[in-house]
């Protein structure tokens, strides 16, 4: 029956199914092959190991290729990815050449043959991926994502490169590169110009010259057209030594007339940033990158700049709104509340760093939150201790469309006995043991509960579930809170090397390393759970608890699996559920639970938010 | 607003087996194909409307679905054709709704694509969906009983060429 449908309602199922089982679909039978393949092959993914960065995974595709059907013919969306656990710094292929070159110890240590000592693996790289992106037809391609975090090989964006002459119709261009690589030294240029059409931009670890230069003039081609814009420059003193360094030399070659006229832009990498790379006016009067809807700034600096920032974007039309460590943040927020300038913001994430925060980094993000309506989506990590309770209530304001809240807090740990003395740790408590007096009070008459009448189906909390203290600090929410789906408890991963996991059990060595304790459940492995986080689970799913609740969620979930090791989710037990308080009511997530995978497929972005640590590491070499 | 106290209008509609249904034209009008055509028809005619394509048991389960729904705002027309669509997001009623055998679930779709009732062939796509989804082509094959009409030698080419697609 299923086989005789019409074509366009065979299509109309497909669309709802995830790339993994469309191929599976796709496999079944002749018919449903010629239906799916159009769709199958709209986006298709080249993954590489993150050992292996200059290999991505292409034989598919070209054996794909060169069958008869010509599936690649229906490709407009191409995206290079791979992992970013382990490998965030030297994660070029350049590196291991210049590291071989130049003596320093590589990493790993090959035979040591001449010949082997002068090939770059970098150069296999665009060898490798080039007949790939040959096979597909010019103009054809939409939307190009390379998120190896590799410099590109320049025969796919240099000059004379493949995306330049042959896909011009791009519409979203994606990149990360990485940033601590100096192999590119020749051969670094750029044209990105020649793209015009671009509605979705984003660029991860921009730090060379060429960069800002390919960056400035993408930018200004395509300004008043981008709906997303998102610029990671991993670590701003670090970028803003390469502006510098960049400024000068723009000077030396006596090019721009915005140089010699601004004396102040010259002394400011951030005005520089903003005026010339961004294209700023030197006064707003409309506002630049008019169709914007997504802005995600990461390490961009507003120090110089908050006013002119504040008038020159169009944060009037935005409606998702990102910023982490971006120095000079508070000013910038301070001067949109100020604008009156109403946002119709639906999400918003802010990552302050506490370098960087000002007198009072808590009131401006309550001022900001009061100042508009509407967030569906708030994530907020600052340093500690701060006023949670002021938070919560200006997130309240929201109250009737938010759905999603992160609340997170880090800050140098100040007791010299630990182990994590003076580094940034996670704050266990969001600094609420200062409020004790109204987590009681909470707890006495549920109604005063800041967030008690926000409908949230997520809520992430940097709370440990030790001595019923988070128990206390969310238990008011279980009376109203039917909606709540997933709890995540956040712990950040890079934390275990200094403190204790407050959710699974670790086997520690010497070297700092460490692994959970498995349990092992048909036959899938799955970490002990310390008896605190245990406990917490049986109340939360049990009938005093959050009844929609379908996932708790513990530890760090950014960058997908780099904190893997510290991570347990777990779930309803269905067969126990009506067990009494002393009967075991939850189980681990299998991998079968399909269901739970999808929704945690749909919020992984509020698991993945205000990561603890950057994309790529930022120890100076 | 609609303060009249008369009895609500109805249609007859004539299935392809021959079997009159008589159902409120509220109802009947979820399905856009009607809807045009009582709008074609003008006014009060009490002509029978012919549906030829939907048998009796079928027309039924279909209303029974309108009846449901009648009060349904008009679905919001924001298609993200770059983002694949969800198919969990079916409510109670209507997961107990397509909970018939396969046979069934499959004319309810054909009726509703060809009565035009967008949300009731959407939520039965979204039914066959989740049918498909975490099976591995045999377990599809056995599922739906569909015959495999690859040679070995192409399946495994075939299965080849999508290793691209393998995981998430």
């Amino acid at each position: 029956m299923l086989e005789n449908l019409p074509v366009e309602i065979v299509r109309e199922i497909s669309s709802y199914l995830p790339t993994k089982d469309l191929k599976n679909f796709s496999q079944v039978s002749n018919r449903l092959l010629e239906i799916t393949t159009e769709l199958l092959y709209q986006s298709v993914t080249v993954k590489a190991s993150e050992l292996t960065l200059e290999l991505p995974y292409v034989e598919p595709l070209l054996l794909a290729h060169r069958s008869k059907r010509r599936p690649l013919q229906h490709v407009r969306t191409i995206n290079f990815e791979s992992q970013f656990y382990r490998k965030t710094k030297d994660r070029c292929p350049h590196n291991l050449w210049t590291n071989k070159m130049f003596g320093v110890d590589s990493v790993d240590s090959d035979e040591e043959n001449d010949e082997e000592a002068e090939h770059c693996n970098f150069d296999d790289l665009g060898h490798h991926v080039l007949p790939l992106l040959k096979a597909f037809d010019d103009n054809k391609l939409r939307c190009f994502t390379w998120g190896l975090g590799t410099c590109l090989p320049h025969e796919i964006l240099g000059p004379e490169g493949f995306l330049p002459e042959k896909q011009r119709s791009i519409e979203t261009l994606r990149l990360v590169t990485d940033p601590t690589c100096f192999g590119h030294d020749h051969m670094a240029e750029m044209p990105l110009d020649v793209f015009r059409q671009l509605r979705r931009f984003s660029w991860s670890g921009i730090r060379s010259e060429d960069h800002f230069l390919a960056l400035q003039s993408v930018l200004s081609n395509n300004r008043d057209q981008l709906v997303e814009l998102e610029l990671n420059l991993i670590h701003w003193e670090e970028t803003s030594k390469c502006l510098d360094e960049l400024i000068d030399s723009l000077k030396w070659e006596g090019g721009t007339e915005l140089l010699e006229e601004n004396e102040d832009i010259a002394h400011s990498s951030s005005k520089f940033f903003a005026h010339y790379i961004l294209g700023l006016p030197m006064v707003a009067t409309n506002p630049s990158f008019s169709n914007l809807q997504v802005l995600s700034l990461t390490a961009v600096s507003f120090e110089d700049t908050a006013e002119l920032m504040a008038s020159a974007f169009n944060f009037g039309g935005l409606c998702s709104l990102t910023l982490r460590l971006c120095p000079g943040w508070d000013k910038l927020l301070d001067q949109i509340t100020r604008s009156e300038n109403t946002t119709a913001l639906k999400e918003f994430e802010i990552q302050t760093n506490i370098e960087y925060d000002g007198d009072e980094p808590d009131r401006i993000v309550s001022c900001f939150l009061t100042s508009f309506e509407g967030l569906e989506k708030l994530a907020v990590e600052m340093g500690s201790p701060s006023e949670t309770v002021s938070i919560w209530r200006s997130a309240a304001r929201h109250e009737s469309t938010l759905k999603r809240f992160i609340h997170h807090q880090r800050d140098i740990c100040t007791d010299d006995e630990s182990p994590a003395f003076n580094e940034l740790i996670d704050n266990m408590d969001l600094s609420l043991t200062l409020y004790e007096d109204d987590v009681k009070y909470w707890n006495a008459d549920t109604s005063k509960h800041p967030l008690v009448n926000v409908k949230l189906e997520f809520l992430g909390i940097c709370c440990a579930p030790h001595d019923q203290f988070l128990k206390q600090v969310i238990g008011a929410l279980t009376a109203s809170k039917s909606s709540l789906q997933v709890l995540h408890i956040r712990q950040s991963g890079s934390d275990l090397k200094w403190t204790a996991s407050w959710g699974i059990c670790l086997k520690r060595y010497k070297s700092g390393y460490y692994i959970p304790v498995y349990t092992t459940d048909q036959d899938e492995e799955f970490p002990v759970l310390v008896e605190e986080l245990s406990e917490f689970a049986r109340w939360a799913f049990g009938p005093d608890g959050f009844v929609a609740l379908k996932i708790l969620a513990f530890g760090d979930f950014s960058y997908q699996g780099r904190h893997q090791r510290a991570q347990v989710l777990l779930c309803r037990d269905e067969s126990r559920v009506s067990d009494n308080a002393s009967g075991k009511n939850f189980r681990y997530v299998k991998k079968s639970d399909q269901e739970l995978w999808e929704l945690l497929e749909y919020y992984s972005e509020a698991l993945e938010s205000c990561p603890a640590d950057p994309l790529f590491s930022t120890d100076t070499i | 607003m609609a303060t009249s106290t008369e009895a609500p209008k109805t249609v007859t509609l004539t299935t392809s087996d021959n079997a009159d249904i008589q159902v409120e034209r509220e109802v009947a009008e979820r399905s856009i194909l009607i809807k045009n055509l009582l709008e074609d028809l003008g006014g009060d005619s009490n002509e029978a409307i012919p549906i030829p394509n939907v048998n009796e048991a079928v027309m039924k389960k279909v209303l029974e679905w309108c009846e449901q729904h009648r009060k349904d705002p008009p679905a919001s027309q924001d298609d993200d054709s770059d983002s694949r669509k969800k198919s969990t997001d079916i409510d109670e009623w209507d997961q107990k709704f397509m909970q018939v055998d396969q046979e069934m679930l499959f004319e309810i779709i054909l009726a509703a694509n060809y009565l035009d009732i967008k949300a009731l062939l959407d939520v039965g796509c979204k039914t066959v969906a989740n049918m498909i989804k975490g099976k591995s082509p045999d377990e599809i094959r056995k599922t739906f009983n569909i015959q495999n009409d690859f040679t070995p030698e192409e399946e495994d080419q075939i299965r080849r060429e999508n290793e691209w697609a393998e995981d998430r």
